[in-house]
């Protein structure tokens, strides 16, 4: 269990997962689920000795309303043997918990490099969420790119995306339809086009929770955004939050 | 470093911001007619993700390629597990190949007779890394006569692991990446609970873990286990092998129990 501030939207202490990985890890399977509260989360997962953990998968967006969710976040990124790995969370609930275990995958596919480095692009720290994509008033129609970042630190050679509920917890049935872009103002070019996604009015919550990773080729510099289209209009309901998570 | 963005959907019906409908047969666990997704493909893929919006009943979805009335099946029987107070997406992201200008088709079954079920299926020819692109899935586990998969029972004794349960005797191919479905057995009022769920392969007695301690979680409000697939995981399983899977759980009544399918690519 990983406990958040008391203090809403601020990291509460690390919580040591392991204190010696078993194997290398060619990938890590963070797996989340929520017996706690409803809120929005930003996980982070460090390694590292105690007090001296750096951040190795920086603030993945979880969310969960009315039913537990159990996410499941892959990020292919190498971990030796006998690392220490730990979490902390934040919420918009203070003080909520989250189950937290991590599977280490030390299979590989053939021939495919090993990565070391994961950039969160998109998130929000303040309302432990990420950026907010409007699908607009016009029903089943794109609207307008909300940008993720200006201009990407580092190259991505994978891409996972996190989606998030605004904050929201009374939702209306809905169905969207979101691009994930790259390129200018203006010019941007879909890399990822046309994922679904719904909300229902049980769990109040937009699902899947996680797209990805995908294997993508996107040089450092670049801006990302993101667009949906969505069969209601309602002004809150037809919200959700993006964040993605380049790896190098 | 290019872009390398040749990605493309197929299965849009951008009307209601949603996917192909597929119908399942009027009679339960009974496949219905095939619904075409995309005359033809534009890109060639070296995966997909089929994206799978459902609710009422256990689902099973075939998703193939070929001409109207010759359709081969290339993933079959993917488990969509029961998401009436839950609503969500199953996701499946498997690592075949399949050719730009391919027509792909869907069908569907389900414990509920002509139960809908939406698709989209994400043509991505980014490859994974430079692993190489593949051909065939199998799928072991899967139980059509109630859409549904393998029953695991994570027994009587709280927070243990217990007997293995058979999903498959001896594989047909070789598998190189697998991907893993779970279920609900049509379980519309669950408990709120955690599993930590392992797969094995190996002979009975002698089973060797190969997936351990997978988190799944269940919750009263949802009804549904979660998360409904994992993978594909990278892997490497010879032909002729006993694949098993097991389970503890946090609860003992009933509703410890779900399903779980298995799904190899070579």
């Amino acid at each position: 269990m990983v406990t958040a501030s008391a203090t809403a939207n601020t990291k509460g202490s690390w919580a040591q997962l392991v204190a010696a990985t078993p194997i290398h890890a060619s990938a890590m399977v963070v797996m989340i689920a929520s017996p706690s509260a409803a809120g929005d989360y930003l996980i982070d997962i460090g390694i590292g000795a105690a007090q001296f953990e750096a951040i190795l998968m920086p603030n993945i967006l979880y969310c969960r309303r009315a039913a537990d969710v159990c996410a499941h976040f892959c990020l292919p990124i190498g971990v030796p043997a006998g690392a220490r790995l730990a979490a902390r969370i934040q919420s918009t609930s203070g003080g909520a918990t989250v189950a937290a275990a991590i599977m280490l995958l030390s299979h590989g596919f053939p021939g495919m490099a090993h990565f070391g480095f994961v950039q969160d692009y998109g998130t929000v720290l303040a309302d432990s969420g990420g950026v907010s994509v409007d699908p607009g008033a016009t029903l089943n129609t794109k609207n307008t790119w909300s940008q993720l970042v200006a201009a990407t630190v580092r190259p991505a050679r994978w891409l996972m995306i996190s989606i998030g509920n605004v904050g929201n917890n009374v939702r209306s049935n809905a169905n969207w339809l979101f691009d994930v872009a790259i390129g200018p103002a203006g010019q941007e070019h879909p890399i990822l086009a046309n994922m679904g996604l719904n909300a229902f009015t049980t769990p109040d919550l937009v699902q899947p929770l996680v797209y990805g990773p995908f294997p993508v080729a996107i040089p450092s510099g670049s801006r990302i955004a993101a667009h949906a289209q969505c069969d209601i209009s309602d002004a809150t309901d037809r919200l959700f939050d993006i964040a993605v998570y380049g790896v190098e | 470093m290019t872009w390398n963005a040749q990605e493309d959907t197929a299965g849009m019906t951008f009307a209601s911001s949603q996917g192909t409908l597929l119908t399942a047969n009027a009679s339960a666990n009974v496949k219905g007619v095939w619904a075409q997704i995309v005359a033809a493909t534009p890109v060639d893929a070296h995966s997909i993700v089929v994206i799978i919006a459902h609710s009422s009943g256990d689902q099973m979805i075939d998703v193939a390629i070929g001409p109207e009335g010759q359709e081969g099946i290339i993933a079959p029987n993917l488990m969509a597990s029961n998401q009436t107070n839950q609503s969500g997406r199953t996701v499946y992201y498997l690592p075949i190949q399949i050719p730009k200008g391919s027509r792909l088709a869907g069908r569907n079954q389900s414990t509920t007779g002509g139960a809908a079920a939406r698709v989209l299926v994400m043509l991505l020819n980014h490859g994974s890394g430079a692993s190489p692109p593949m051909g065939r899935i199998t799928d072991y586990g899967t139980a059509t006569a109630d859409s549904g998969g393998t029953g695991v029972d994570p027994g009587a004794t709280l927070n243990t692991k217990n007997s293995w349960a058979q999903l498959v005797a001896s594989t047909s191919w070789p598998i190189r990446a697998l991907v893993i479905g779970i279920g609900n057995q049509n379980n519309t009022a669950m408990t709120t609970a955690t599993w930590l769920c392992d797969v094995g392969i190996g002979p009975a007695g002698q089973e060797h873990v190969i997936i351990p301690d997978i988190l799944l979680s269940a919750h009263t409000t949802g009804d549904a286990m979660q998360p409904w697939t994992l993978g594909p995981f990278p892997i490497s399983i010879p032909p002729g092998s006993r694949i098993a899977a097991r389970a503890q759980c946090s609860i003992t009544t009933a509703d410890r129990l779900f399903d779980i399918a298995l799904y190899g690519v070579n």
